[in-house]
This record gives C-alpha cells, structure tokens and sequence, in this order.
C-alpha cells in the first residue's frame, strides 16, 4: 500500500495545530481571569526650561489600596 | 499552578517524545505502510475524550451530590478539553480513513457514536453558556453530562457489538493484542503523553473557572 505521506503530515499538523490554538485561548482567558490591582499613578509633568534637559517632576502620591 | 505547570512540561517531553518514537522508531506498518502512523494521534486522542467524559461522569455526580463548586469546575472544564480531543479524534481518523477505506466518512457504528459523543458534550458547554443562573447551568450540566457517558461504553464496544468498517481496537480487548511490541509500545508513550497534556488543560480550565467565581463573588 502507498505511504500516503500527506495524510500523515495532514493529520499531525492539524493535532498540532489545534492542540496550540487551545493551548493559547487557555492561556489568555487565564490573563483575562487573573486578579488585577489597580494603581493609579499622576502623569509626569516634562517641562525644558533651559537648553539642558531637566524634568518638574509632581511627587507621585501612592493611592491607597483597599 | 505548580503542578500544573510540572505537568505542562511532562506532557511537552512526552509529546517529543512521542514524535521521535513514532517517526523513527516504531516500523512501518506491514499492511497500511506509513500511514498507520496517523494512529499515534488518532487513538491518543480518542483514549484522552474517553478520560475526559469519564471525569466529566464523576464530576458531575459529586456536584449533584454535595453541589460543590470544585467539583462543577472540574466537569465543566474536562467537558471543554474533551470535546476538543473528541474534534481531534475524529479529523485525524478521518484522514487515516480516505487513504485505508477510500472514504473521508461512514455512518459505522464506531464513527457514528464518536460523533453523538462529540454532539452531546458540544450541548453540555452551550447549555452552560445559556442558563443565565450558574447554579442551575451546572444542575443541568450535570445532568447532561452523566447521561452523556452512557454513550462511552457504546463507542468502545461498538467494534466488537456490531460489523463496522472499524478495526476492532487496538488494546482494551477481550483477547491479548496482535500488535507489534515496539508499536504498542510507540502508542502507549504517545497516550501517556496525551493524558499529561490532559492533566495540563484541566488544571488551566479549573483555575481559569476558579478565578472568574471568585471575581464575581
């Protein structure tokens, strides 16, 4: 009988395929699921004064967690 | 998540494993050539939806029984990982059957109760997704899934109970396997190695599950 290569091919590439496909939605849906905190941080003000580069940074006020 | 990181690895050896085995050292088939390989995919595959409707069976009769949450999450998530290695089972037997029996598909007794069992544990996930009630969702999931199992013994049998195109199966017979010793051998890594990818996604399935409760609650 014929080796049939293509279908042998055929038959692990779509295992591997799906089983990566699966593999993946697992893995972002368990992104999605993990617990987040959220800490909101102020933007930093950048402002050049001179022709030396040098930041007015606001100090970053730590938001409470509860 | 430690152990089912172990067990991500495990079944990511085994999985090479089970590769190199099939390809380079298991021999040509005598009577199918090459193609009879497709079977270190096919059977794993289908062994693993077995495993998976069974889990599915017990799960299911725990939660009915005590109604604890652990206990759905672990039926809902092995109806998932099932229904894909059921998918999987199927495509891959399909492609080993167009070259040996010249036909993509056949309403044998093998094929046809591999697809109601792919059908019924399709319904069990899209019963989940539409009672807005979880509690209830997973009353009736149970439900469908210990009912569901009831089809397992069928497909498993149905090579031995009705004249099918079917060959009978490979191990998990009544009388000892004619198979070549490196072959059964090459078939048994690559089972192994199926059940710990499994073992693997479950584990993912149930945390992801056990994450969204806690979220919600």
């Amino acid at each position: 009988m014929a080796d049939n290569w293509t279908f042998v091919a055929a038959a692990y590439v779509l295992t591997a395929v799906v089983l990566a496909l699966y593999w993946r939605s697992l893995a972002r849906r368990e992104r999605e699921a993990a617990p987040r905190r959220a800490v909101s941080r102020p933007s930093r003000d950048r402002t050049r004064v001179s022709s030396s580069p040098s930041r007015a940074d606001a100090a970053p006020t730590p938001t409470p967690r509860g | 998540m430690m152990a089912t990181r172990v067990l991500g690895w495990l079944a990511a050896l085994g999985l090479a494993a089970g590769l190199v085995m099939g390809f380079a050292v298991a021999p040509r088939e005598v009577t199918q050539g090459n193609v009879q390989r497709i079977m270190y995919v096919h059977v794993p595959a289908a062994w693993v939806a077995y495993l998976a409707f069974v889990v599915v069976f017990g799960a299911s009769l725990v939660y009915l029984a005590t109604r604890r949450p652990g206990a759905d999450r672990l039926a809902h998530a092995s109806a998932e990982t099932g229904v894909v290695f059921t998918g999987l089972a199927i495509a891959a037997g399909s492609m080993w059957g167009k070259p040996t029996w010249g036909t993509w598909w056949t309403w044998d007794a093998r094929l046809t109760t591999t697809a109601i069992l792919f059908v019924i544990y399709l319904g069990y996930l899209l019963l989940r997704g539409m009672v807005d009630d979880p509690e209830r969702g997973a009353r009736y999931a149970a439900v469908v899934g210990i009912i569901g199992a009831l089809d397992i013994p069928l497909v498993h049998f149905s090579v031995l109970w009705w004249r099918t195109l079917h060959q009978p199966p490979s191990v998990g017979r009544p009388e000892a396997s004619a198979m070549d010793p490196i072959i059964l051998v090459t078939l048994l890594v690559n089972v192994a190695a199926f059940t710990l990818l499994y073992g693997y996604f479950v584990g993912k399935g149930v945390r992801i599950l056990r994450r969204r409760a806690e979220a919600l609650a």
